[in-house]
């Protein structure tokens, strides 16, 4: 019996097996959309640009 | 000589409310597993809860760092 198939045989270890599996995808799905976004935004992002505003920021707004 | 006996000698288990030992025995098992499938299930939907997070899954080795927020300080709104 494979390690696949074991999981159906009681009810309710498949019960655990989806909650448990929930539970963990759920993390790791948002870990890897996030580091994909971050990437693919890479430079756009507020922690990118902070330095260029914070630094500056103040004194440009005085000037205006 | 034959000693005959008058009937036969039931014995009957302990029970409360239909359930005895022998049968919690068997049941054992089951039960474990499903407190196993509860308890997983319970921890699925309350895993956006802050307290929940803060008691208990911040504390998974290795994999607790996801469930705490760290932002940096000067980003924080007063």
């Amino acid at each position: 019996m494979s390690f696949i198939a074991s999981l159906f045989q009681r009810n309710s270890i498949y019960v655990a097996t989806i909650f448990g599996g929930a539970f963990a995808f759920q993390g790791f799905f948002d870990v890897a959309v996030t580091k994909w976004y971050e990437n693919h935004n890479k430079g756009k992002l507020w922690h990118d640009v902070k330095g260029k505003f914070l630094d500056g920021g103040d004194e440009d707004e005085d000037d205006e | 000589m034959v000693s005959y006996i008058k009937g036969p000698a039931y014995k009957s288990v302990k029970s409360f409310a239909g359930a005895n030992l022998p049968l919690l025995k068997t049941y054992a098992p089951n039960l474990i597993l499903w407190g196993g499938a509860a308890g997983a299930g319970v921890a699925t939907f309350t895993s956006g809860v802050p307290i929940f997070k803060s008691t208990f899954y911040a504390k998974i080795p290795y994999f607790g760092d996801y469930f705490t927020y760290n932002p940096d300080p000067e980003d924080v709104p007063i």
